[in-house]
């Protein structure tokens, strides 16, 4: 009697288990197919970034109410939003009906046709395709059809800590600042105690991000549309060294494993970061801090960034997924966007209204730094498969810690850039 | 006669059945062995010799993969750091493990605590044992460099895991922790059980020093289980590194490509750079480097065998 | 005499003293993670003090009230469940024959399974991953739920050295008591060892509650993500900055990751720690 029912319990619960998993995912099939729960149509939208939980703030949330159409947010991190992006369209996976796609995989989804083009829907929308900024409608031309929208146009600012300019009596940075001005600047502000060790950095490291400004800066072209290849050389090397000759003079910290911010728990003056962080930090500094473009080495450069919204090829309810766009992108949408997180809308008009001075960082006087760096804002590393830039600033880390010569490391992951694109 | 033959006819009958049974017994894994180990290595193989991308699109290249592969510096670093880390993580993890079964086997007080001590962390997710010995050998506000600065009234702050010199120690010291050690340590003492008591009795009587007990006596007699475990935790190592380092040290194997093994490289070129065909080419190295070590294994247990008959 | 007892006594303390320190080197972590999930960011980031100096419950309020937390732990317990319940079943089926019967092939059979215990699963997971694509099963549990109902080599060889402890006697009298082949594993071996079914699922539960690479490989979407994921995704940036780790929300999401393991050592002792003595003792 026992037995039998150990048994039971067993195949019960294998039945049960198996009855789970396969419903789960049929359903999450069928839902694919219809995506409708009582009438009501659902769109899905992967993006990297988490919605803003203010809900004024979140246009996912402002979307739904103005369509009336559900919309789910899939949130997958940064650091493999491309490759899990990849490996959805591949496998042509329908779990998410609109990508915010990158500008280094719009072009390979558009090929391996895991998004459609918009051209049909957009001829009687209210869109305002004509309207882009320069990059943008470039990058998109190439393509052969609109396969995507721009969600926004960021680029990169120095962000620097008023109160540390003050103490230490050097003038805020402004958008003429040069990289000379900056290091010696940084020099300056770096405090150390008595035994060597650094209490306050001038700067921050660079991130996955800024390397590349400081790099396309230091005069290398980075991104050869061209080619589809990166390139990097003497501009990468001379950035590298003062990179590493800054943080063994304790300037800027080493990379280490418990990453923080240090700009934000005021332990460092300066950084160069994107300019999402705008909305980030807004009123949550407990410093006086403001904003300037990055400054000018060789050439005023920093990386454009957006992302495009893309309707999946694979998705059952496209209509749908147009009019969450069409919201997205129209002036509501766009507006909010800009509010929550601090980034300009890649729609000219829309963006000259201003909605990116976000309300929250009263300390901003400098706005016309934003401006000017879209100006000088070109597509830049952000074209290249993650892998290499990732792996080029693995080897700038082990520059910056001494483990090779600058010169090595900007060999090593020009060779790897190579091996890896050409495959 | 015939009563006879048609004895044996039913007995054969019996046989086949029983042969039948057994084989439908079986069936389940004949399937599985099928379809996820034996298909996946030739299709390994093959997908190895083309150019496959991630997109799926592909193209036969021959030995193209193998050729690049055996060219690139930084394959052959991770070959380096693979075969490093599994054979010194192994001696480590082994020695610590005996560590903590010979003081547990002690006979004192409180011993149930200090089990629970020794052995709870080997149950903590290694994700989530990752993430805390990052920020454990952090460099600005790490526990660790708190307890030295505390302990010498200097301001130190070794950046432990970026720093070539220290690297290595660090990532050791993880191991430690690990669910391979805290299961090592469980086995270990309970093969200490086993030894014999009376053998140390007659030892005592020699007036022999506890340690000279330990590498008579205790050595020899657990040695057979030591080297079982050992080598498995070799294939544990191999596999398990993934999922310690991946959140650890990240898909490069910062510092300077320092702690990248095999299986980080093998996600990289496959999900970072799509390059599936060559990462499969990268597998079958992986592949190989574990027959290795199973022959390995295969000659130690049949040791082993003999030693229990 | 005197001395010898003193120096006996003297390395007893010597001893307690090491296993204190031990005990401390091992436990230390736990603390850490506990205290730190407690702290705020700025705090976590900027001093190295084992106790927080202002405590906040922030981070658990973020995963309890902001994040799929439900969801998270649904996906980790169905996987769990049908991992075990797939290997409980298929690897005790597919042991029996090699434990207790006599038939060609036998040895072959035992030779491939004890060989495929050796290759580690990262080295197919690039082909398996793409087998299950073509599948449609990526996204999904499933690649990791159904190779379970088709036996792990590791717990099929288990189950037989369990299986091979029982006295053959026992077959012997059920088969003169009209017992057929199958009758006998149902009838004689099921109820004999279901302490190994159970050590087996709470090992089995053990691996799949701490797995990582797997679900790391398989999983993209939200939907699906285990806890495990969830600690290096959801639970990672949710300062708001893409590059800023909030670790103690990640300290949080850990400790409430160790309890169940911790709970499972104070309560099912026997089940889990008796189970890794037996599981590993022999070759």
């Amino acid at each position: 009697m026992r037995r039998k029912k150990l048994w039971g319990l067993l195949f019960l619960t294998a039945a049960a288990v198996g009855m789970l998993a396969g419903c789960s995912t049929k359903g999450g099939e069928t839902a694919g197919g219809a995506k409708k729960d009582g009438g009501q149509q659902k769109v899905t939208i992967a993006v990297w970034n988490e919605p803003n939980k203010d809900e004024a703030l979140n246009m996912y949330a402002q979307a739904e109410k103005a369509t009336g159409i559900k919309v789910e947010v899939t949130v997958i991190p940064e650091s493999d939003y491309s490759s899990k992006l990849n490996q959805m369209v591949s496998t042509g996976d329908n779990s998410a009906d609109i990508y915010v796609i990158w500008e280094n995989d719009i072009a390979n989804f558009a090929k391996a046709k895991g998004i459609i083009p918009m051209d049909d829907y957009l001829k009687n929308s209210s869109v305002k395709t004509g309207d882009f900024i320069y990059a943008v409608s470039a990058l998109s031309a190439g393509l052969g059809g609109t396969y995507g929208l721009p969600w926004c146009a960021a680029t990169e600012l120095l962000f620097y800590n008023k109160d540390m300019f003050d103490a230490a009596g050097i003038s805020y940075p402004d958008n003429n600042w040069s990289y000379e001005d900056y290091k010696s600047a940084a020099e300056k502000l770096t405090q150390k105690a008595a035994d060597g060790t650094t209490k306050l950095y001038g700067c921050t490291l660079p991130n996955t991000q800024t390397w590349w400004a400081g790099i396309g800066g230091a005069g290398d072209q980075v991104y050869d549309p061209s080619k589809g290849q990166m390139v990097i050389g003497d501009g990468a090397v001379s950035f590298v060294s003062d990179v590493a000759a800054m943080a063994k003079n304790g300037v800027m910290p080493e990379p280490s494993s418990d990453t923080a911010d240090l700009f934000a728990s005021g332990k460092a003056a300066m950084s160069w970061q994107g300019s999402w962080n705008i909305g980030t930090y807004g009123s949550s500094l407990p410093f006086q801090w403001d904003i300037a473009t990055i400054p000018t080495d060789k050439v005023k450069y920093n990386t454009l960034h957006t992302g495009f919204y893309s309707i999946n090829a694979k998705s059952k309810n496209q209509d749908a997924a147009f009019k969450v766009i069409e919201y997205l992108m129209g002036e509501e949408g766009q507006t909010i966007n800009s509010k929550s997180s601090g980034n300009p809308s890649a729609i000219k008009s829309i963006a000259e209204k201003g909605a990116w001075k976000v309300e929250s960082a009263t300390t901003i006087k400098n706005w016309d730094a934003m401006t000017d760096s879209l100006k000088a804002g070109v597509f830049g590393y952000t074209c290249l498969p993650s892998g290499v830039t990732n792996n080029a600033v693995s080897e700038f880390n082990a520059a910056v810690l001494g483990q090779k010569t600058p010169e090595e490391a900007v060999k090593k992951a020009d060779a790897y850039a190579r091996e890896t694109i050409g495959y | 006669m015939i009563m006879k033959k048609e004895s044996s006819k039913t007995a054969k009958k019996k046989k086949l059945m029983n042969h039948l049974t057994a084989y439908a017994f079986c069936a389940p894994w004949m399937v599985g062995f099928v379809c996820f180990t034996l298909f996946p290595i030739a299709f390994l193989f093959a997908v190895s010799l083309t150019n496959r991308k991630l997109s799926g699109v592909t193209q036969f290249i021959g030995l193209a993969n193998y050729v690049n592969m055996f060219q690139s510096a930084t394959f052959w670093n991770s070959i380096r750091v693979t075969l490093f880390f599994t054979i010194v993580m192994m001696i480590v993890t082994t020695v610590w493990a005996v560590v903590m079964a010979l003081l547990l086997n002690y006979r004192q007080r409180l011993n149930g605590l200090f089990q629970f001590c020794y052995f709870l962390p080997s149950v903590i997710p290694t994700v989530a044992l990752a993430y805390t010995f990052r920020t454990i050998f952090g460099k600005e506000a790490g526990l660790l460099n708190g307890i030295i600065s505390a302990l010498t009234g200097k301001n130190v702050m070794v950046n432990w895991l970026y720093d070539s010199r220290t690297v290595y120690l660090a990532l050791f010291f993880i191991t430690l922790f690990t669910y391979n050690t805290g299961q090592m340590m469980l086995i270990f003492r309970s093969g200490l059980n086993d030894v014999p008591r009376e053998l140390y009795e007659a030892c005592e009587i020699d007036g022999a020093s506890p340690l000279k007990k330990f590498f008579r006596i205790t050595l020899p007699m657990i040695s057979p289980i030591i080297l079982f475990n050992a080598v498995m935790g070799c294939i544990s190592a191999l596999n398990g590194s993934f999922a310690l380092l991946y959140p650890l040290t990240g898909e490069n194997g910062d510092p300077n490509g320092m702690s990248q093994v095999l299986s980080l490289l093998i996600y990289k070129e496959a999900f970072s750079n799509m390059k599936v065909g060559y990462a499969c080419a990268m597998s079958v190295i992986l592949f190989l480097i574990a027959c290795c070590f199973g022959i390995g294994i295969f000659a130690i247990s049949k040791k082993i065998v003999y030693y229990e008959n | 005499m005197k001395s010898a007892k003193m120096k006996k006594r003297a390395s007893r303390i010597l001893v307690f003293m090491m296993k204190i320190l031990v005990g401390i080197i091992m436990f230390s972590p736990i603390i850490w993670v506990l205290t730190g999930s407690f702290k705020t960011l700025t705090e976590f980031t900027s001093s190295s003090g084992i106790f927080p100096q202002k405590e906040t419950v922030e981070n658990y309020k973020y995963i309890f009230y902001h994040s799929n937390y439900v969801l998270y732990v649904r996906n980790t317990v169905l996987l769990m469940a049908g991992t075990t319940a797939g290997t409980l079943i298929s690897s005790s089926l597919v042991a029996y024959p090699l434990a207790r019967m006599e038939f060609p092939g036998k040895n072959l059979i035992f030779s491939l399974i004890v060989g495929t215990m050796m290759i580690p699963n990262i080295a197919l997971i690039v082909p398996q991953y793409i087998m299950f694509g073509k599948v449609g099963w990526l996204d999904s549990l499933l690649p990791m739920i159904v190779p379970a109902f088709f036996a792990y080599p590791y717990n099929v060889f288990l189950f037989r050295q369990f299986f091979r402890s029982i006295p053959k006697e026992l077959d012997e009298a059920a088969t003169m008591d009209g017992c057929s082949r199958i009758g006998i594993f149902f009838r004689v071996l099921i109820p004999l060892s279901k302490s190994t079914f159970t050590t087996i699922g709470v090992l089995s539960c053990v691996f799949w509650w701490n797995e990582l690479t797997q679900p790391v490989f398989y999983i993209n979407s939200d939907k699906w993500r285990t806890l495990t994921i969830a600690l290096m995704t959801t639970f990672m940036y949710t300062s708001g900055n893409a590059f800023v780790i909030n670790w103690p929300s990640i300290m949080a999401a850990s400790t409430l990751m160790i309890l169940p393991p911790m709970l499972l050592y104070l309560f099912g002792s026997r089940f889990l720690v008796e189970g890794i003595k037996t599981s590993g003792l022999k070759g």
